[in-house]
């Protein structure tokens, strides 16, 4: 069976193959849009594979695998998504916002309706938008820090600085209000290191 | 104080957090089609543009006459009369093209207008190859969605895709724009194609063979309202360079005269019925050799079959299913 990447060097003589993978991705990409826009997930997920489509022949293996590069462009077709909206609403948004790199409040009313705990809820939006999107990336999309660092385009070891940074956080935060709306002591207590959060040298 | 972290159970639980529905099936069948669509027209387009940049004098040196020769040989041309017919005939041919399209039987309330069109390509040595293609398509008269449904050729392991159809005119753009503001006048018309041409990628331009690709992707494409291309035929009869090339091809099982431009041995032809000037599809010829051919049947339908209703963000629709 032919790598993604493979399909992908394929398609550009090929055009038919890249419909493989949308087989193999479009539930993945659409779940990404469906957690950050949950009402038009449907078309920016078809937006998203025609803008691959079209700039599949710049796809370059050595950057990174094909799965971060469709969220790469997930993201942008995201951004530029989020940026209609804003000016579609004619007002001006809290400053938080308007440097942000996601719409949190379109995240926050998904897992509010999801019935998601209000303190998790919380917890994710103490963090900064550059933190939290790298934790959800990984968390939510199951990517790599180096997949991630793909989509955002920075370094590997920033990715990895930021998922450390953003998973102490949100355990702080989370464990802190539980402590206080529980019995704090026992909770507490089992927060060792873990391994997992070391930060890494770049790769 | 140690640094708290993210044990297995919050991070199970974040994991949850992020759970959602899979895609509606129809999003993905969606999302492929359109992909399909944008693989095939880009596959005819590889064909036969590759004109940019090339020089004009080809069809004018022995060179080019003895490739414009070969071409005609393999679409079966009967008579192609010569020197090419001067410009004003195929005006002509196209303005009449132009006037029959206009003349077609509207569809009635809640009916549709159904577009079949058929795509074959052929080797250098005339065999059918199996990149064949027919899709046909349903344009409602009422605000519902239309459909349409592709299927490769018998045989390949794809299914046919039935799927709402996506229109060109929702796309954004200077496509969106001609086809959401077109204007019938032919002298703004065809400025409105030049534009279209510039806009479409990387090195296009506004020549002659772009413009006149561009009127081929417009005309060709199903999802067109029949006023855009009957308004087009009539814009591009004014290009410099567009003449009768053939006075008797194939296309499909059907046969008309070819319009295309004259100096440009790899741009598509437009075929005419000679007779009720009907148009009746596209022939292509390859650089790499053989041609392919999209014939286009208009019709009328009482429905669009394999229908049933869902809902999507709140709406219902109409929406294909295989019929069984």
């Amino acid at each position: 069976m032919a790598s993604d990447g493979e399909l992908v060097a394929r398609s550009v003589s090929e055009p038919r193959i890249f419909e493989e993978l949308v087989i193999l991705h479009g539930p993945r990409v659409h779940a990404y849009l469906a957690r950050r826009a949950p009402a038009a997930a449907d078309d920016l997920s078809s937006e998203v594979w025609l803008v691959a489509y079209e700039h599949r022949s710049r796809y370059d293996p050595e950057l990174g695998v094909v799965v971060g590069w469709l969220f790469g462009i997930a993201r942008n077709v995201l951004l530029a998504h989020y940026r209609r909206e804003r000016g579609h609403q004619h007002q001006r948004l809290p400053a938080w916002q308007e440097e942000s790199h996601d719409d949190w409040a379109q995240v926050d009313a998904r897992l509010d309706a999801a019935q998601t705990a209000p303190e998790l809820r919380a917890a994710l939006q103490a963090l900064s938008a550059d933190d939290r999107e790298v934790l959800l990336l990984v968390a939510w999309e199951q990517l790599s820090p180096s997949e991630a660092a793909r989509v955002l385009d920075i370094p590997a070891g920033t990715a990895r600085s930021r998922l450390h940074r953003a998973r102490a956080s949100f355990a702080s935060s989370l464990s802190s209000s539980r402590a206080e709306r529980l019995q704090p002591a026992h909770l507490v207590s089992h927060l060792a290191p873990h391994p997992r959060d070391t930060p890494l040298e770049d790769s | 104080m140690s640094t708290p972290t993210l044990d297995d159970h919050l991070w199970a639980e974040l994991k949850a957090a992020g759970q959602v529905p899979a895609p509606p099936e129809q999003v993905l069948l969606h999302t492929r089609a359109a992909l399909r669509r944008a693989a095939t027209t880009e596959t005819l387009r590889r064909d036969v543009v590759r004109l940019r940049g090339r020089r004009r004098l080809l069809a004018r040196t022995a060179i080019g006459v003895a490739a414009a020769a070969a071409v005609v040989a393999t679409v079966g041309i009967v008579d192609l009369g010569g020197t090419p017919t001067p410009s004003a005939a195929a005006a002509s041919v196209l303005t009449r093209a132009a006037a029959e399209l206009e003349a077609l039987p509207p569809p009635g309330p809640g009916q549709y207008l159904t577009v079949r069109t058929v795509t074959v390509r052929k080797d250098a040595a005339g065999s059918a190859a199996a990149a064949n293609e027919v899709t046909e398509t349903w344009l409602p008269t009422m605000d519902t969605p239309g459909m349409e449904r592709v299927t490769p050729s018998p045989g390949a392991a794809e299914d046919a895709l039935l799927l709402p159809l996506s229109r060109s005119s929702e796309s954004g753009g200077e496509l969106g724009i001609l086809y959401a503001t077109h204007p019938s006048d032919p002298a703004r018309l065809l400025s409105a194609l030049r534009r279209l041409a510039r806009a479409e990628g990387d090195g296009a331009s506004d020549g002659t063979a772009n413009v006149w690709q561009t009127a081929f992707g417009v005309v060709s494409d199903n999802s067109a309202p029949l006023d855009l291309k009957s308004d087009v035929l009539r814009a591009v009869a004014r290009l410099d360079g567009v003449a009768i090339v053939a006075r008797s091809v194939e296309v499909g099982d059907r046969r008309g005269e070819a319009v295309g431009l004259v100096d440009s041995p790899h741009a598509t032809w437009l075929v005419f019925d000679k007779t009720s000037h009907d148009y009746l599809g596209v022939v292509g010829h390859p650089e790499t050799g053989g041609t392919w051919t999209m014939t286009t049947t208009y019709g009328v339908a009482d429905g669009a079959p394999w229908t049933r209703r869902l809902e999507r963000q709140g709406q219902l629709y109409d929406a294909p299913v295989p019929s069984s």
